[in-house]
């Protein structure tokens, strides 16, 4: 079975630490990484299927990672996961690229079922949140 | 899917647009007579009295203001509720402050030369205004807002050259833009309006300065008069802690700590 490969950054380790295993328990392979330059460089070397990344990053910031993935791999999914949401940048985000946008805190049942959304349209029919999902 | 939000004094041009706009994009079209009658049957208030709340500014507003805030922020809460069900074509001139909001909401000002210049007599024409100019002084006193602004909107069109059909295929290019896809944030953004529209609602008579914010069934509330004591603040606390919807009630009485929330 082929898995989707996801990569989360955040640097805040806790909020990584506290998707990993639900991820993991989907059907993803997950990286995660608290730097974000440690991450474009993960981006550079590896095709990844799914991006989750925060925005307010020190030195890269999520919108500059999404532009860069997405440049790499136009196929991937990119969630931006933000503790700082606004309109504007919901629009900025969507403009370049981004698959969905979620605000700090959110339930990480909320953002599996948005990773097994974006799996399921590429290709991964196996990997699954566990529960029903309404249409964007 | 994404909203278009369409506003305009020209209430008859403006109408047609949206009607086309609506019609093309199976959204169902919702006007200021939708939310009046809306409103009516939700609160049990006759449209007459939210009627005239929508009309510019009078002597009536003086004596009245608070009532008149409230029945505003019935049809607000109306816009907001319809919003939440499915996309919409909206066409009138409330509810500015709740689109701003909302990322996936196109907002639209419509332009035009309206019916009645054109029926005028050649020699009348430019010398009356063009549409209802009580419509800007009720923006500007309930919204402190300019309608006319193009910085304030996404698309501003004017249809004085240019007939329904062109106007609605600018708005339906313009709404294709991937900006404007909505998101999980975004959509959550609405809920939370609602949320926070239906509190301001219970309490504006009471607290004619209040505002509110809501997350995650979270309301944040804030009124000058919280600072005048306890028992206000108590007493507001109590009245919306049983709330469907609402888990937590926070009170503010100074307005940076509110606008940091």
């Amino acid at each position: 079975m082929k898995r989707p490969e996801v990569l989360l950054i955040d640097d805040e380790p806790i909020v990584g630490q506290r998707l990993k295993t639900g991820l993991e328990k989907m059907g993803c392979a997950v990286e995660v990484s608290k730097d974000p330059k440690e991450a474009m460089a993960w981006v550079n070397e590896k095709r990844f299927d799914i991006v989750i990344t925060d925005i307010m990053m020190p030195e890269i910031n999520g919108i500059q990672l999404l532009e860069a993935v997405k440049e790499i791999n136009p196929d991937a999914r990119v969630i931006i996961i933000t503790g700082f949401a606004t309109s504007e940048l919901a629009r900025e985000s969507m403009e370049k690229g981004a698959y969905d946008m979620i605000a700090k805190p959110f339930k990480p049942a909320d953002l599996r079922a948005m990773v097994a959304q974006a799996a399921n349209e590429m290709g991964f029919t196996d990997v699954t949140d566990g529960q029903e999902r309404h249409d964007a | 899917m994404s909203t278009v939000a369409i506003l305009s004094r020209y209430v008859n041009e403006s109408r047609k647009i949206a009607e086309q706009t609506a019609f093309r994009l199976g959204y169902p079209l919702v006007t200021m007579e939708d939310l009046v009658k809306g409103a009516a049957t939700d609160w049990n208030v006759p449209e007459s009295e939210l009627s005239e709340a929508l009309r510019g500014v009078t002597l009536y507003d003086q004596f009245f203001r608070k009532r008149k805030m409230k029945l505003i922020s019935m049809m607000e809460l109306k816009l907001c509720e319809l919003m939440v069900e499915k996309p919409i074509v909206f066409c009138g001139y409330i509810g500015y402050p709740i689109f701003r909001e909302i990322s996936h909401v196109l907002e639209v000002l419509v332009l035009a030369r309206p019916e009645s210049q054109e029926k005028m007599p050649e020699t009348e024409k430019g010398t009356k205004p063009f549409a209802d100019d009580k419509i800007l002084k009720w923006l500007k006193n309930i919204y402190k807002m300019e309608l006319e602004d193009p910085n304030l909107y996404d698309l501003s069109i004017n249809i004085w050259h240019m007939d329904e059909s062109e106007g609605a295929d600018v708005i339906i290019n313009t709404l294709g833009q991937r900006r404007f896809t909505p998101t999980t944030y975004s959509k959550k953004v609405i809920k939370d309006l609602e949320l926070a529209l239906r509190i301001k609602t219970k309490l504006i008579e009471k607290l004619p300065d209040v505002r509110v914010k809501s997350h995650d069934n979270t309301a944040y509330v804030y009124s000058k008069a919280f600072k005048r004591g306890r028992k206000t603040a108590i007493e507001t606390k109590h009245a919306i802690m049983w709330m469907d919807g609402v888990d937590y009630v926070e009170i503010y009485k100074d307005p940076k700590s509110f606008q940091s929330v």
